[in-house]
């Protein structure tokens, strides 16, 4: 009962704090309004769609990331890596063809959590799911893990920058 | 539980006070002179350019009263039509997913759990246009799943929150940011403030208060915080000699707030102090040079004892020369054991040198080599020994014919060699990857492919035991055509694999097919369609399997103009191994709401 008390509590409270986010945001918007009623002389705002979905670019990146590192190639995966990669570009290229040549790859799904774009990176939060079954093995692996990517945009195409968390490779 | 929610709710509540405060003082304060110094100077600092056009000097300036504000904002109707004259707008992406799953055989082998699952996703992005030539935007992401792999928690979760003020020249930013300094100090994902100004051409700063995360009583963390800034001077613009000359000076501690969590002790307090000097200088010719040395301090737990203080240096310099058909670089990477960077980038214990070479022979051929070479184990390293990589990567690129640009050929050789300084040379290996991929395209609606890869793993240790050589095959076709004068589209990728080990004399055979398309049933409906084959034939007894994927799909467009779209999409799974108490199912039918507004 007094657990039930708590629970109850805490989610009342929990909806109060939404609501004052929500009004502090309304509130400061309203802000926006007022001062944004001045004499003006302003730019175009942006209307690229991937400014303002940045999730788009995101997944059709990793979707590419992952379609190519499924049928890896040596030649193929080179090309996704950007040249400035740190720390070491050719050390993160050989985990990558380690890490496909150590098994089956079944399955990989990853469900974006967070896209920033930024002038010429796109950094992007994910949890990834990897089925695999390893050679010399008899289990049917169930991977998990959290990852980031940052993307670079280098001659016309985006490509692996840096890879931090937990490496679905 | 309430007292942590009570903190939290009084952090957020602060951030938007203080938020608030700093646009209500900040940004008329500066507004004025950026106004002046956009008449004076002309703007070549364009550096939100994915964001913010520059300013198209013919627009006349206009006066916004708050009812046009009002009716722009909330004009849903015109979706897609945005004329200079508008003030501003909201607009968005809706989602809604029902998922219904069905699992049969080893429950435990599969991802899906058995029922409905839900997913909901909206993203909604406001802009508006404010004085002069600043721009309000703002972005949120808020989710909500009962999908524990997609969030842990069910109820509706803001994923991100972005909220800013800019110009070409100025940025005032709130929320989740990508904060990039430079490679030694700082290029990570973070919630907090960021702002850069750039009073001129000549210079630019950036000041950053954020956190990586809020403190974590299950997992015994601290609430980390990080406050750095950086000014980047663009010297010799007007020069004949350089096209770039950029000096960046950054510095960033990273802090855990001891005051966030109780004291245990589980718990440690994080301090990293990391400052750098970077940049890059381009001659108009030839020549460039990128640069960064960094010095770092680092303590692992404040509260400890012994507070084991660190301190460590970090450099990499990256000239590079260009000519016509020729180019080179080289990299020197060196980053000492002690050297500790927690929201930059770096390896530490590490020297590296490596050389790009690309040449190109004409418009129908050209080559890329790379020579690497990288250990660790520097002086003061922990570690017990050291290893050393030589790598070696040589590709070419031919395009034979004139007339038929996109027929491509690509071989290439790739040579690892790792040994290490220990008395057994327990990591000497050789590793060899050959290969070439030809892809052609015929008449604009065929595209057909091969590609081939050997990779030969030979260990020098451990008796050779762990040698192992692949073989991987693949062709492929793609091909558009008109059935029933309707478009229908399809791929088909057959591949094989074998692979031979050291210890056993029967190979590893792989075969993988795939086959997908989409044909244009109606001008509002689409179809999709794919099967998936992995058929494996193993060395090792009872461990062959075969695994197969379909799926499809039915896509009703409701909307062009927003993209509305109702999809329908049905997928199996069946994986079949010897062992049949691995063997599962699964069947999964989803339909899914998406559209713009």
């Amino acid at each position: 009962m007094r657990q039930e008390q708590s629970l109850n509590s805490s989610l009342i409270f929990k909806k109060t704090s939404f609501c004052r986010k929500i009004f502090y945001t309304l509130l400061l918007y309203a802000f926006m309004f007022i001062v944004g009623c001045a004499n003006v002389n302003s730019q175009e705002t942006q209307s690229g769609s991937y400014a303002e979905n940045p999730y788009a670019l995101a997944d059709s990146l990793l979707t590419k990331v992952f379609s190519v590192y499924q049928n890896y190639t040596r030649d193929g995966f080179e090309r996704l890596v950007s040249q400035d990669f740190n720390p070491i570009r050719s050390e993160f290229i050989d985990t990558v063809e380690k890490s496909f040549y150590a098994g089956n790859i079944l399955e990989m799904h990853c469900f974006t959590d967070k896209a920033l774009l930024s002038s010429d990176k796109l950094s992007v939060n994910f949890k990834w799911q990897k089925k695999m079954l390893p050679y010399g093995t008899k289990e049917v692996a169930l991977l998990t893990g959290a990852a980031n990517f940052v993307f670079k945009h280098e001659n016309g195409s985006w490509r692996i920058y840096q890879v931090s968390g937990d490496s679905p490779f | 539980m309430q007292n942590s929610l009570k903190v939290g709710f009084n952090r957020n509540g602060a951030i938007f006070i203080l938020s608030l405060l700093s646009f209500l003082y900040v940004i008329p304060a500066y507004s004025a002179k950026v106004f002046c110094l956009a008449q004076l100077l002309p703007s070549t600092n364009n550096y939100y350019n994915s964001s913010v056009p520059t300013v198209d000097p013919a627009i006349p300036a206009n006066s916004f009263s708050l009812s046009k504000r009002w009716n722009d904002l909330f004009d849903f109707s015109s979706y897609g039509e945005y004329g200079k004259e508008r003030s501003g707008r909201i607009s968005g992406a809706f989602s809604q997913e029902i998922d219904w799953q069905n699992i049969g055989g080893n429950h435990t082998k599969s991802f899906l759990t058995q029922g409905m699952d839900y997913l909901s996703e909206l993203h909604v992005n406001i802009q508006e246009k404010l004085w002069s030539d600043y721009n309000f935007e703002s972005r949120f992401f808020i989710r909500k799943t009962d999908n524990k792999y997609i969030d842990p928690r069910r109820d509706a979760r803001l994923k991100e929150f972005n909220l800013r003020v800019l110009n070409s020249n100025s940025l005032y930013e709130l929320g989740n940011i990508y904060a990039d300094f430079s490679q030694f100090v700082l290029g990570s994902s973070l919630e907090g403030y960021n702002i850069q100004i750039a009073p001129n051409s000549f210079q630019k700063y950036y000041v950053i208060a954020a956190r990586e995360h809020p403190a974590d009583e299950s997992a015994a963390k601290f609430q980390r915080n990080f406050f750095g800034g950086k000014a980047d001077f663009f010297l010799f613009k007007d020069s004949n000699i350089f096209s770039n000359f950029r000096v960046g000076l950054q510095g960033g501690a990273t802090r855990d707030d001891g005051a966030t969590l109780e004291h245990t002790i589980y718990t440690q307090e994080l301090r990293n102090l990391v400052g750098s000097i970077d940049g890059e200088i381009s001659f108009i010719k030839i020549f460039s040079l990128q640069y960064e040395i960094a010095r770092s301090g680092y303590v692992a737990d404040y509260l400890a004892q012994s507070k084991n203080y660190n301190s460590g240096t970090a450099f990499r310099v990256q000239p590079a020369l260009n000519f016509d058909k020729f180019s080179v670089r080289y990299l020197y990477y060196y980053v000492q054991p002690e050297f500790y960077t927690n929201f930059g980038s770096a390896s530490a214990d590490k020297r590296q040198q490596q050389v790009t070479v690309d040449y190109r022979f004409n418009d129908k051929a050209d080559c890329s080599f790379i020579e690497n070479y990288y250990y660790d184990r520097l002086a003061d390293s922990l570690r017990d020994k050291r290893t050393v990589n030589n790598e070696k990567y040589l590709n070419f690129n031919f395009r034979p014919f004139t007339s038929r640009r996109d027929l491509n050929l690509r071989p290439y050789i790739n040579y690892l060699s790792t040994y290490s300084d220990d008395d057994r040379n327990s990591l000497k290996s050789k590793t060899k990857t050959v290969g070439f991929s030809v892809n052609d395209t015929l008449s604009g609606k065929t595209t057909y492919g091969l590609n081939y890869e050997y990779r030969a793993f030979e260990d020098g240790a451990n008796d050779k035991a762990m040698s192992e050589w692949f073989q991987r095959v693949g062709v492929n076709l793609g091909n558009e055509q008109q059935l029933l004068n309707r478009r229908l589209y399809y791929y088909v990728e057959p591949s094989m694999d074998i692979r031979r080990t050291k210890t056993d004399d029967d190979k590893d055979i792989n075969f993988i097919l795939s086959f997908s398309g989409q044909y244009d049933m109606y001008n509002n409906l689409i179809t999709r369609f794919g099967y998936n084959l992995q058929n494996t034939d193993s060395a090792v007894p009872d461990q062959d399997f075969v695994n197969n994927r379909s799926f499809f799909e039915f896509d009703f467009l409701l909307s062009q103009k927003r993209s509305t779209h109702v999809v329908f999409r049905a997928e199996r799974n069946w994986f079949k191994y010897d062992d049949s108490a691995q063997d599962y199912n699964e069947t999964r039918t989803i339909l899914k709401f998406i559209t713009n507004f």
